[in-house]
């Protein structure tokens, strides 16, 4: 009796569902806007935890060595930097590798080029590039480069700061997602309205059907049931779809972002795809919530039962 | 004891309008009882209050023993399986057959579908209609229809079938038909309730007569006459 019940109830709701096509077609496409501007919202939210990654990783203080340091001596002082507790790695770049660097660097630069073309030798020692895990580290080992036990080994010591790229960078993107949570409320506020007025259209729609499932002993469970699962259906419709066009859109984007991020970027599509049941799972659960409550206040107001 | 029982009801709306006041009538089981009245006596206000459509203002109402006043609304659709009831606008869905019209009323209360093909095509039997099961209703007379509707009151076999009106959009030909089954359905053993102003109707059937006038029972014969 119950299976014969539940079915009934299924059946109900996509009789209500296909009587009000076009209607249903409205609430459905006002949903998938909803969606997509919150996917659009998790698409920026990896975007720029990638880019902050990169930023971050750009962080480093350079060691330039004079060139008149041997071998050993250069090997003593990076294990002697690596025993510093601020130090989280040292990567070792021969005098010849500076060079190279150094050339392709300023590659554009006429003068620099005769100049380099000039010299006999290598003018540019070993560089030592240091990564250390905070802010507050890196200052504190710049400290310790710039005392007198250093002085006779380094030339130089630079640090790439971009603290303030990633403070600029940080402001821009919470702004951008600002703007996709108001654009996005606003969405879900439009469909909470769709969705109400559509139940409350399929209401006046059965009005007589309603009024005859009262007289004959329709429980009150039996005649609001297929209005929620209605409500339901149009947020599995909703997040089908709005699944169905994110991967194609996911692609088209790909290449620009990769490009933007000099060649090497995350994988979007792989990334979401790995987590598309969570990431589609929780839009379909917060959409079929939003609607089951639309659907509940319609039916407050005008259904009497 | 009664199958039904109403005691010392009274209905009230706002603005001080009395629909129904001490009503105080016992039903017996198997009863064929016309209630008869002018327009706006609150014959149709005592059919709502006994099927639980609208509440009582005062007093009490039992049907086959349990008091329909003090029933939880999720017990409402329980007492309407108990009560058939017709009324004079049809009331028939219009885009489904006969057959679904009927089986309609089986559905909502979650009986089987085997069950459904089994019982709707017998009850379509006793009201004549076995052999139009495939029918819209705007392909039946204004008869047919009534006896579909009657049919869907059937189908949960209830020990009281209450006819408001039943006859009121029908011609005399129809009328009598309508008529005759609610008489072999009381030959079955259905407690049958007519709400009419149709006195030729009331005074041929020579049954039990309850007159109502401006919400009180002004006259209540074993075999009683309509003069209006």
């Amino acid at each position: 009796m119950l299976l014969a019940s539940t079915w009934r109830v299924i059946n109900f709701a996509l009789q209500n569902f296909w009587r009000n096509f076009w209607l249903s077609v409205v609430t459905v496409t006002i949903m998938v806007l909803s969606l997509a501007s919150i996917s659009s919202l998790g698409v920026l939210a990896v975007v720029s935890d990638e880019a902050f990654a990169k930023l971050v990783d750009k962080i480093d203080i350079s060691v330039y060595l004079k060139p008149s340091l041997k071998l050993n001596e250069i090997t003593d002082l990076q294990k002697d930097l690596e025993k510093h507790p601020d130090v989280v790695g040292v990567e070792v770049i021969s005098s010849a590798e500076s060079l190279e660097r150094f050339r392709l660097k300023h590659k554009g630069n006429e003068l620099i080029t005769e100049s380099l073309l000039e010299l006999d030798s290598n003018p540019l020692g070993a560089t030592f590039t240091m990564k250390s895990s905070s802010n507050e580290g890196y200052k504190r080992i710049l400290q310790e480069l710039k005392s007198a036990r250093y002085t006779p080994y380094i030339a130089e010591a630079y640090f790439d700061d971009y603290t303030r790229v990633i403070n600029d960078v940080s402001s821009l993107v919470n702004r951008l997602k600002r703007i996709g949570e108001i654009v996005s409320g606003f969405f879900i506020l439009i469909t909470l309205l769709v969705v109400f007025n559509t139940i409350r259209m399929n209401i006046y729609t059965h009005k007589e059907e309603i009024g005859i499932m009262r007289l004959v002993g329709a429980t009150s469970w039996f005649i609001r049931v297929p209005f929620v699962v209605e409500s339901v259906l149009y947020a599995a419709l909703a997040t089908l779809i709005t699944a169905a066009l994110f991967f194609p859109s996911l692609s088209m984007v790909q290449p620009y972002i990769s490009s933007f991020f000099g060649g090497t970027s995350v994988d979007l599509v792989k990334h979401f795809t790995q987590n598309s049941l969570s990431f589609f799972g929780w839009q379909f659960l917060g959409a079929a919530g939003l609607s089951i409550v639309a659907s509940v206040i319609a039916m407050r107001r005008y259904l009497k039962v | 004891m009664s199958l039904i029982e109403f005691r010392n009801v009274a209905k009230y709306y706002p603005g001080g309008v009395v629909a129904l006041k001490d009503i105080n009538l016992a039903i017996a089981e198997g009863e064929f009882v016309s209630i008869v009245g002018q327009s706006g006596t609150g014959k149709t206000t005592l059919v709502k209050l006994l099927i639980g459509e609208e509440s009582i203002s005062e007093g009490r109402i039992l049907v086959v023993g349990s008091d329909v006043t003090k029933l939880k609304s999720r017990d409402i659709p329980i007492l309407r399986r108990q009560i058939g009831v017709v009324f004079q606008d049809f009331k028939l869905l219009s885009k489904k057959t006969v057959f679904e019209n009927v089986s309609f009323a089986l559905e909502v209360a979650g009986v089987e579908r085997k069950v459904i093909k089994t019982v709707v095509p017998q009850v379509l039997r006793i009201v004549g209609l076995e052999h139009k099961l495939e029918r819209f209703p705007k392909e039946l007379s204004g008869g047919e229809q009534q006896r579909v509707v009657i049919a869907r009151a059937l189908v949960h076999r209830p020990k009281i079938l209450v006819a408001d009106e039943p006859t009121g959009n029908l011609d005399s030909i129809n009328t009598k038909e309508i008529i005759e089954l609610l008489k072999k359905i009381n030959e079955f053993g259905t407690t049958v309730i007519l709400v009419t102003h149709n006195k030729d109707v009331v005074n041929d059937l020579k049954r039990r007569v309850v007159v109502l006038d401006k919400g009180s029972i002004v006259s209540d014969q074993k075999k009683g006459r309509y003069l209006l």
